[in-house]
């Protein structure tokens, strides 16, 4: 009784403080008790006190658990020569062989830390971009054989776009290391002028910047407008000199800078260890992105670019060997995300990826998309769109890359009670990328699955290897995912050079643009020069020598040969997309058996009958004659004479065309978008004087006319015989096009068209065939057209016509009227247009192959006086490169064929003119050189794929 | 450090029994000394005295050293300027000298003000400015480190010096004193802005609590960490944030509710922060006013601003309004005065001008009121119809106006303001977590306050188990539904 008064009397005298120590206590009970998780104030007490104490009271703020530390290793030293032989893919361990051993021992040390995290080695997913009978051609093929070539002298270069994951060069650190390790170094690569955020991270890929650069970037608020491949762009005012400095690697021989030029821009002065080598001015009468290169002494400690006067806007500078090996880019912007980096400008993106001409492009973010998911600030869906769009921008822009979409690494949230809740939208993200990698052709690495799936956050963080923000990787976190990375691409790469060396169906000839590449030597640059970024070839172009070695001004397009000359042999690409068509000319050929048939589908180039007529004549031969091909119904024209054809009409015709009719989706047109209308009574006759032909021959005439209950009535002629009478179809009766077959002997026929009803009579051509082995090559072009144009056709008439032709080959030369369209716009366009068009003319021909053929270089006059190139002029040219191969066809480059940019200027100026004065048009005389080259190119790669094993 | 960590917790713990049971034996007379008389008392007492303030200071100090210390040394910049200015005015008797003094004292407190907190603001203003001309310079920002509180010790000083300078508070302290007057721990970070005369002669004499007085700020603390963890931080987690990070992924209505969660959000945020500091200074003898008296209950904007943030909107009143003339000027002046007031303490909040554009609002609002109480005279509340109006009109302008508070952006405010006015309607996005936590803010707001009182009697009556049990399972519900990230206090930015 006395103690209980005695306890009662303490609480009493000490509430607060009994009070305080007895909720301590309970909550130590109830901690230790074996209950239920929920009924446990600390559930881990009991498994690891120790740190459940010390989490509870010392980590700063009390919010989140203090930073593990990173885990020892050891040495891997000793511990054999190959650590987890398994993982050794190769045959006689060739790439492991390659690996210095100081990367070797480093991987093995890796290897032991992913092994302690669960981590895995994620087989790349690689959706297959030409089938055979196994997978011709996986979506990594150009890189790896970029690779195989550099053995040879190239330069292979990698651009990874990324976030804050990479801003530090935290991963693609290691990835660089390892592939220079087993494929040589070429350079460090692209880096900035200061870091991004200023004051926050490495500067292993910046300058060592003075403070007044002004920083200019797309994760801005509001985003800074006009940035290019980088997000970022740094100025230099012009009150105050700027400089940044680099310590170039051994090798180092080659600095390019990436500018912009501008009204009134100042100077950059180059300095190789204090002495000057060259004084860039980036004044322009137009704003305009430029580069200038200029060859590093050897050997060199640091490079100094100092501005002077103006403001100076410079986006990047390359440090490159110029020799064979990787370059890999990072370029990290910390918040960036698809939608961010579609903030970039278009056409600067363009022009700049285009001069990295990467092998590989690498798109490793998601992680703030879905942060920005999860904060519901857009849905799944939009991002899809989003990175689909980013996509189409790469590769549109280095149309030779290979694309490798990585998802984000496995990110979690701190709960208030201090535990770590899985990020689920990572896994979104994920989710997304694989199938925007199946859709748009790219490979796809899964990082969550490589840390070890959904919720290894958690072990990451326990392990010390992953940041309190549970998003970014803490540096051995990093190294380690640049070590799975770069183990998934060599395995990938290994099982590829596999595949290729072991027994195979047929393949065909390795593609033009794809040979291994002549050994790169340092360029003989011999001071610097800003070259309009207009020459976005995918080699850097050869830079202008200035013979006194002073200042360099913004020089004229680069002029690589002689002015009209041709390039030959150069310019066709994904050849082994013309397989079946080469099958096809072979069996010809060799066999004398079939018919091939070649529809060209284009603009005024292809109207012109010039092209087509000599590269027609050219093809025939070798292959055989079997026809002039397709007519369409018109008036007279003399273009059509040399080709032994001839039109007249009667009156009462009136000739419409998709032009004209402003390309309203959905209306019927012939193959050459027209439509020939006649009224009653009137007659139009398409007559073909074949010399080629004999009296044994055997033609095959096809009339190609709308029917409709409401149109008049169909006589057809041939060689002045009525040959058929076609009434129009009862009420009610839907219209439709129809093709008439008509044969005759001999090769000379005439076939008149009359309308012999009441009501106007619409007809759209007549096609014309030899009944024996050989080629023939439809001209089918509208003048002033698009492919957008060719998109607006009814699909069902058109499918209707193409099957009556029934090609083996398309040809679209397409896209000198496109030059001339906003360049924002018009590759978006033509991306659609072209998906569809291929979807229509594979219906109506499936086996066909298909060859882009990339605009004529096109100028327009400038104001006061001179020529420039047209506006969306490189955007075309590599949009349709990109198309080419994204949807299976080969691509021909014209304007490289003429000479590259400015070709046109060139081509007006030789004797006699290859080119028209409207630097558009080309001269009967430029379209025949035209048509030889292509002729000799297709056939060079016709050859190239017969005498291939 | 905050409130809410056990970190926290602890420190306060071995703070207390520092300050109350080692200063106390230590403040004694040793054994081998004779009885006291009244110099030893004095001498004992003295002691006792400067242990205990050196006891807060440490623990000031302590405090704010776990977020950084360097920022320390601004506020010990002010608190040198303080103690300077308080010797001067022991000194100093002609006004001509003492209001140089005070001037000089000031112009130093709102220049360290504006360096740290407001500097970059401008020249991020002034760069904008510079390129809507065409220019293309853009300033990076300074790295300053901007102390934490710094807003709360710049007012707070300013009090002294002026309080000082008026004679209402003794005007020499040693420097210790007017250094716990600035960094006192319970109110360095978020207020409340405790005015000297208040503060500065408490140090000397803490009231030891009487024997279970402790457990009233126990309940005070519990009660405060209760509305930051269980109702602010939830109803942030839940409908707030995600709302304001993409407005327009939310109709019309979800919009406005999540302005109006963001409203009960706040206050329980900066209530709940409140409580724990007048709790915790309430375990050290202190007393801190009130800053909150039922804000939301204010049926119209002169009353909102006599019942929010009361530490704040009375110190705006006397060294603000009144020196600039207050009513007395006219009514045009009355009128001038009152906005500028506004727009100032909307600044005061933070470097952004969407603040300034809160306060300036409301200025503009209690301008209109003021004319039309000039026009029409004052209504009287004197039906419940009547004040039921005041009260939805009054709580509907603070709700409209807190976009400008909440939005990152002026930017991000328009894009609220625009998505408000589209008039979608569906609530399909807000969640059952997020609809009750809003509930249950609601009805704890509206819990009458004698109800608050009454469960804090229980609470101090209950015996010792129960009341452990109670507090035990405030922590495991805490726990169990603590799957959202926490969020620092809203009040502690500024």
């Amino acid at each position: 009784m006395k103690n209980s008064e005695l306890h009662l009397s303490h609480f009493q005298r000490h509430p607060l403080g009994w009070t305080t120590v007895l909720t301590f206590a309970l909550t130590l009970l109830l901690s230790l008790l074996p209950l239920p998780s929920e009924l446990r104030p600390f559930p881990t007490l009991v498994e690891a006190p120790w740190d459940t104490l010390t989490g509870v009271l010392l980590p700063g703020d009390g919010r989140v658990p203090a930073q593990p530390p990173p885990p020892d290793l050891g040495d891997p030293e000793g511990e054999g020569e190959m650590m987890f032989p398994e993982l050794d893919l190769t045959t006689g361990g060739e790439a492991r062989s390659r690996l210095s051993p100081a990367d070797e021992k480093e991987g093995r040390r890796l290897e032991k830390l992913a092994r302690q995290l669960g981590a895995a080695h994620v087989p790349i997913f690689q959706p297959c971009e030409q089938a055979g009978p196994g997978c011709e051609r996986a979506t990594l093929a150009p890189f790896f054989d970029a690779l195989t070539a550099q053995r040879e002298g190239a330069t292979v270069r990698v651009v990874v776009l990324g976030t804050s994951l990479i801003a530090s060069d935290y991963i693609t650190d290691v990835l660089r290391k390892r592939l220079q390790s087993r494929h040589r170094s070429a350079g460090p690569g692209y880096l900035f002028v200061d870091r991004p955020t200023r004051g926050a991270g490495r500067t292993t890929r910046s300058g060592d910047a003075t403070n007044g650069w002004g920083i200019w970037k797309v994760t801005d608020d509001p985003p800074a407008k006009g940035a290019g491949v980088a997000g970022v762009y740094f100025i230099a005012h012009g009150e105050r000199p700027q400089a940044t400095s680099y310590s170039p690697p051994k090798g180092t021989r080659l600095l390019e800078l990436f500018l912009l030029t501008q009204p009134g821009g100042g100077e950059v002065l180059v300095l190789a260890d204090d002495k000057q080598l060259a004084d860039v001015n980036t004044h322009a009468d137009e704003a305009g992105p430029a580069f200038a290169a200029v060859e590093l002494p050897a050997p060199v400690k640091t490079v100094t670019l100092r501005t002077k006067g103006g403001p100076v806007r410079l986006d990047g500078v390359v440090l490159e060997t110029g020799g064979p090996g990787v370059v890999l880019d990072s370029l990290g912007l910390p918040g960036a995300s698809a939608v961010v980096l579609l903030r970039d400008d278009v056409p600067l993106f363009t022009v700049q990826m285009g001069r990295r001409d990467p092998r590989l492009v690498l798109l490793m973010m998601g992680g703030n998309d879905a942060f920005d998911i999860s904060l519901d600030r857009y849905t799944p869906a939009q991002a899809q769109d989003s990175f689909r769009k980013l996509i189409r921008r790469v590769k549109a822009a280095a149309p030779r890359a290979a694309c490798l979409l990585a998802s984000p690494p496995d990110g979690g949230v701190w709960r208030m009670n201090k535990t770590i809740s899985v990020r689920k939208q990572t896994k979104v993200m994920s989710g997304v990328l694989r199938t925007l990698a199946k859709e748009e052709g790219c490979a796809h690495y899964d990082m969550q699955a490589a840390m070890g799936g959904e919720g290894a956050v958690e072990s990451w963080w326990k392990a010390g290897v992953m940041n309190q923000d549970l998003i970014h990787p803490l540096p051995l976190g990093g190294d380690l995912l640049g070590y799975l990375i770069d183990e998934s691409i060599e395995r990938t790469r290994l099982k590829y050079e596999a595949s290729l060396s072991g027994p195979k169906p047929r393949r065909g000839p390795r593609p033009a643009g794809q040979r291994p590449a002549r050994r790169q030597r340092p360029r003989p640059v011999v001071t610097s020069s800003v070259a309009p970024a207009a020459a976005a070839s995918p080699a850097l172009p050869p830079l202008v020598c200035l013979p006194d070695g002073g200042v360099g001004e913004p020089s004229p397009l680069p002029m690589p040969e002689p002015a009209g000359e041709i390039r030959h042999g150069t310019s066709l690409e994904g050849a082994a997309h013309l397989a079946p068509f080469f099958a096809r000319l072979n069996l010809l050929e060799t066999q004398a058996g079939g018919r091939v048939a070649i529809a060209q589908l284009g603009a005024s180039h292809t109207a012109a009958q010039f092209f087509t007529d000599h590269l027609r004549a050219l093809l025939t031969d070798r292959f055989g004659y079997a026809g002039r091909g397709f007519v369409a119904a018109g008036r007279p024209s003399e273009r059509l004479e040399s080709a032994g054809v001839w039109r007249e009409t009667s009156d009462g015709w009136t000739v419409l065309d998709a032009m004209k009719a402003g390309q309203q989706p959905g209306l019927v047109w012939g193959l050459t978008g027209i439509r020939a209308v006649g009224e009653p009574g009137a007659n139009l006759t398409v007559g073909f004087e074949d010399a080629r032909a004999t009296a044994t021959d055997l033609s095959r005439l096809q009339v190609f006319w709308l029917q409709a209950p409401d149109a008049g009535t169909l006589e057809v002629s041939l060689d002045g015989a009525l040959a058929a009478r076609l009434e129009s179809p009862p009420e009610g009766t839907p219209a439709s096009l129809r093709v008439l077959e008509l044969t005759a002997p001999g090769g000379g026929h005439r076939v008149q068209l009359a309308n012999a009803g009441d009501s106007p009579l619409s007809v759209f051509g007549v096609s014309h065939e030899l009944t024996r082995p050989g080629l023939i090559y439809d001209a089918l072009g509208l003048p002033g057209s698009s492919v957008m144009t060719l998109d607006t056709y009814a699909r069902g008439p058109l499918v209707a016509q193409l099957h009556a032709r029934l090609p083996d080959l398309y040809i679209f030369f397409y896209g000198t009227n496109e030059a001339a369209l906003k360049p924002e716009v018009v590759v978006e366009q033509m991306g659609d247009a072209y998906a569809r068009v291929l979807a229509t003319v594979r219906e109506a021909s499936p086996d066909a192959s298909c060859i882009i053929m990339g605009p004529t270089d096109r100028m327009r006059r400038k104001r006061g006086g001179g020529w420039r190139p047209a506006d969306a002029m490189d955007e075309v040219d590599l949009a349709q490169r990109v198309i080419a191969a994204s949807h299976g066809c080969a691509w021909w480059g014209t304007r490289e064929a003429m000479g590259g940019p400015g070709s046109i200027e060139r081509w007006r100026h030789t004797k006699p003119p290859l080119s028209h004065r409207d630097h558009v048009h080309l001269s009967e005389l430029g379209y025949q050189r035209l048509a030889e080259t292509f002729a000799a190119d297709l056939l060079g790669a016709y050859d190239a794929w017969r005498v291939a094993p | 450090m905050n409130f809410h960590s056990a970190r926290f917790l602890l420190m306060l713990a071995v703070a207390f029994f520092l300050y109350w049971e080692v200063a106390d034996r230590y403040g004694r007379p040793g054994e081998d000394e004779d009885l006291p008389d009244e110099a030893t008392v004095k001498r004992m007492m003295n002691r006792r005295r400067w242990l205990r303030l050196w006891v807060l200071a440490l623990t000031s100090f302590a405090f704010y050293a776990a977020w950084d210390f360097r920022p320390m040394l601004v506020l010990s910049a002010y608190a040198l300027v303080n103690w300077v200015a308080g010797l001067l005015f022991g000194r100093v008797k002609s006004p001509g000298p003492r209001k140089a003094v005070m001037v000089v004292a000031v112009c130093l407190h709102l220049g360290g003000l504006l360096f740290y907190k407001y500097l970059n603001l401008f020249i991020r203003t002034a760069a904008d400015v510079a390129q809507w001309a065409g220019s293309t310079a853009k300033p990076e920002p300074l790295a300053l480190l901007v102390p934490l509180g710094l807003s709360f010790a710049a007012f707070q000083a300013i009090s002294y010096v002026v309080d000082a300078y008026r004679g209402q508070v003794k005007a020499r302290y040693s420097y210790l004193h007017h250094w716990i007057y600035l960094c006192f721990f319970p109110r360095v970070v978020a207020g409340p802005i405790v005015r000297s005369s208040d503060l500065l002669t408490q140090l000397d004499r803490p009231r030891r609590p009487a024997r279970g007085a402790g457990l009233p700020a126990l309940f005070r603390i519990t009660q405060g960490l209760a509305k930051k963890l269980l109702l602010a931080d939830i109803l942030a987690a839940t409908l707030v944030d995600p709302v304001y990070s993409n407005p327009a992924g939310y109709s019309s209505i979800e919009c406005v509710l999540a302005t109006v969660a963001y409203t009960f959000q706040i206050y329980f945020d900066f209530s709940g922060y409140s409580d724990i500091a007048i709790g915790v200074a309430a375990l050290f003898g202190f007393r801190i006013p009130e800053n909150f008296d039922k804000p939301y209950h204010a049926y119209n904007l002169f009353e909102f601003w006599n019942r929010w943030h009361l530490s704040l909107s009375t110190w705006l009143r006397d060294y603000l309004y009144r020196p600039l003339g207050g009513s007395r000027g006219g009514k045009l002046a009355t009128l001038r005065n009152l906005f500028l007031v506004m727009a100032l303490g909307g600044l005061w909040h933070g470097a952004d001008w969407r603040f300034a554009v809160w306060g300036a609002v409301h200025g503009v609002l209690l301008v209109i009121l003021r004319i039309k109480w000039w026009r029409f005279g004052k209504p009287t509340y004197d039906r419940w119809w009547k004040v039921a109006f005041g009260i939805s009109v009054t709580f509907t302008a603070v709700v409209f106006t807190r976009v400008f508070f909440r939005a990152e952006s002026m930017g991000r405010a328009a894009e609220v303001f625009e998505q408000m006015f589209t008039f979608t309607w569906g609530l399909q996005r807000v969640s059952t977590m997020a609809a009750a936590s809003l509930a249950a803010c609601v009805f704890f707001y509206w819990v009458p306050r004698r109800a608050y009182e009454f469960t804090g009697e229980l609470f101090v009556r209950a015996p010792v188990p129960v009341r452990v049990v109670m507090l035990v399972a405030l922590g495991l519900l805490v726990k169990s539904i603590s799957n959202f990230e926490t969020q620092p206090y809203i009040y502690r930015q500024f």
